[in-house]
């Protein structure tokens, strides 16, 4: 057996629709906005506590609204390519986004102002939205016969999100009136928090990496152990999440459920990644490495604040940890991603038709370096100020925090919109 | 694996075993019609050269032989670099090649993006998947 992970071919699959994947993308940055507007305005609400309502809108809105909507416009991307299987029904697709969208948007309303009703149509419209999504993946993911890592990681994947999404789905329902909280509250909102940023969030980028990190940027391909391991840790984290969320334990409870996957996810993984783009064959300037590199660097400080968070009742940790989550390590991982994906798909499904007779520009003049630098190093600004605000507990800071990612969600908005414009308009006719 | 609409496979004819592997060649190249190619997989013994030969270095133990008989076409070599650079020259090619020329890309895989699109296109392709995962294609314009 061969000490390393085999590279998928590409399959003959077909993906979908550029409008598929692309729409959902382009939801992203609507729901950043949308977050950075909320800090603005309830700055004071947000440093005071750590499940402020403000904080828990945003929370959703960087988890549901940035990476679930990513994430599930590019699992119709991906599964063709890494699985060998078309997601069925992906001409629902567009409702799927519609109703994540809406749903997502109606979950942080009623997060914000403790809207009841609120709460009951984002547990129905997110709940119908996934649906949608999840069953066909799962029968796609389920019934392909690839045996490669990357599509281990992504039915494991599927599975925690089931779990985050039926946890979630009970506390929005007594929220709404329909039902009562969970007698023991406080950890079962601690094993949602971990399931979803860790578990799902943390072990679907992981596999994706797998994959992507090698054919994208030309490094080896990781070797067996890595995937094994980062596998069944975070499997063991989430069948001991799933425990946990059934008894009444304090937080370090929850951080030694979490602990095998935070240790795959935030240290052993991003080892790996650090190893492998050191190692690359072909060692020219990319900036959607930065985003890579600034993932890989937060990492290890997830870790670190995660476990304080765990151990303290101080309100500071946490939301410091949930902004190296989801805005740093996810964040800046999902946001290079697009910078490297985005211009691909353009070139494949808008340029290429026309490059017979027409001069068009390569992916990599789609969006350029200097674009994608300046994207990066938004981001990462928005992040170290976001984590100075909540250790400072400093309103203003918040407020600048807000406006620093507001402003990544309108570079984003423009790296998307611009990469599509100058994909579909040629240089000019050839001769 | 399912191939795309239009696809035709390029031919390879491995002689590692063969115990007259230079004859058997020879046979095979005399047969060729005036368009075709085929890649000869060649043990390390032998000693054929091909007057149109393309391509002559090792595969593992064995050699490879790219042979046609007509006028080969020119080949991109296309391993080492980064997706869509691949299908970004390939199709570049194709565009400054006169109607009915040919190219020849060697890529690190099977480069189902670029065959739907070349499928789109129009044109006509022959792929060669060989054992190390490596991939032969052949387009028309």
């Amino acid at each position: 057996m061969s000490a390393a992970v085999p590279m998928l071919s590409l399959s003959t699959k077909q993906g979908p629709p550029f409008w598929v994947p692309f729409s959902f993308f382009l939801s992203a940055p609507v729901a950043l906005m949308a977050a950075g507007l909320l800090l603005m305005i309830r700055a004071d609400d947000g440093v005071a506590t750590t499940f402020a309502p403000s904080n828990v809108a945003l929370v959703h809105l960087g988890a549901l609204g940035f990476l679930v909507l990513v994430i599930t416009g590019a699992f119709y991307q991906l599964l063709p390519v890494v699985a060998g299987a078309l997601v069925p029904g992906a001409r629902w697709a567009h409702a799927v986004q519609g109703l994540l969208f809406v749903g997502t948007a109606a979950l942080a309303f009623g997060q914000w102002r403790t809207h009841a009703l609120a709460f009951g149509w984002a547990a129905g419209l997110l709940a119908c939205g996934l649906l949608i999504w999840l069953v066909p993946s799962a029968l796609a993911l389920f019934r392909s016969r690839v045996s490669h890592p990357t599509v281990w990681g992504l039915r494991l994947a599927l599975v925690a999100l089931v779990a985050v999404v039926a946890l979630g789905l009970r506390m929005a329902l007594a929220r709404a009136g329909l039902g009562l909280l969970p007698d023991n509250f406080l950890t079962f909102r601690a094993a949602h928090a971990a399931m979803g940023l860790l578990v799902f969030v943390g072990g679907l980028t992981a596999a994706v990496a797998w994959q992507v990190v090698p054919m994208f940027f030309l490094t080896a391909v990781p070797p067996r152990w890595i995937p094994t391991t980062v596998l069944s840790f975070v499997l063991t984290s989430l069948v001991c999440l799933a425990l946990v969320s059934m008894l009444d334990v304090p937080g370090w409870g929850v951080f030694v459920a979490a602990a095998p996957a935070a240790v795959a996810v935030w240290l052993v993984q991003p080892a790996w990644v650090a190893r492998a783009l050191r190692g690359r064959k072909r060692r020219r300037r990319d900036a959607t490495l930065y985003g890579w590199w600034g993932s890989i660097i937060v990492s290890p400080l997830c870790f670190g604040v995660g476990a304080i968070a765990a151990w303290t009742t101080h309100p500071t940790p946490p939301i410091v940890w949930g902004l190296l989550v989801l805005w740093g390590q996810a964040g800046l991982l999902v946001h290079a991603m697009l910078t490297r994906i985005v211009p691909f798909l353009v070139y494949l499904h808008l340029s290429a038709p026309l490059v017979l007779t027409h001069r068009m520009r390569s992916a990599k003049e789609l969006l350029r370096d200097r674009e994608v630098s300046l994207g990066a190093g938004l981001h990462v600004f928005s992040l170290v100020v976001g984590v100075i605000a909540a250790a400072e507990g400093s309103v203003t800071l918040w407020r600048v925090f807000g406006g620093a990612l507001s402003s990544v969600a309108g570079f984003l908005a423009y790296e998307l919109i611009v990469a599509w414009k100058r994909g579909r308009t040629p240089l000019a006719v050839r001769g | 694996m399912a191939r795309v609409p239009g696809e035709a496979q390029l031919r390879q004819v491995d002689l590692r075993w063969d115990v007259r592997p230079e004859e058997s060649a020879r046979r095979q190249i005399a047969s060729l019609r005036s368009d075709e190619l085929v890649e000869f997989l060649l043990p390390e013994r032998c000693e054929l050269r091909a007057e149109s030969a393309l391509r002559l270095e090792g595969l593992g133990e064995s050699r490879t032989l790219l042979v046609g008989c007509g006028e080969l076409p020119p080949l991109l070599t296309l391993i080492g670099l980064e997706p869509p650079e691949p299908l970004e020259r390939v199709l570049e090619t194709l565009a400054a090649l006169a109607p009915g020329e040919r190219l020849l890309a060697e890529l690190p895989h099977r480069p189902a993006p670029l065959l739907a699109v070349l499928a789109k296109l129009g044109a006509t392709f022959e792929v060669l998947e060989r054992p190390d995962g490596s991939a032969l294609v052949c387009v028309t314009k």
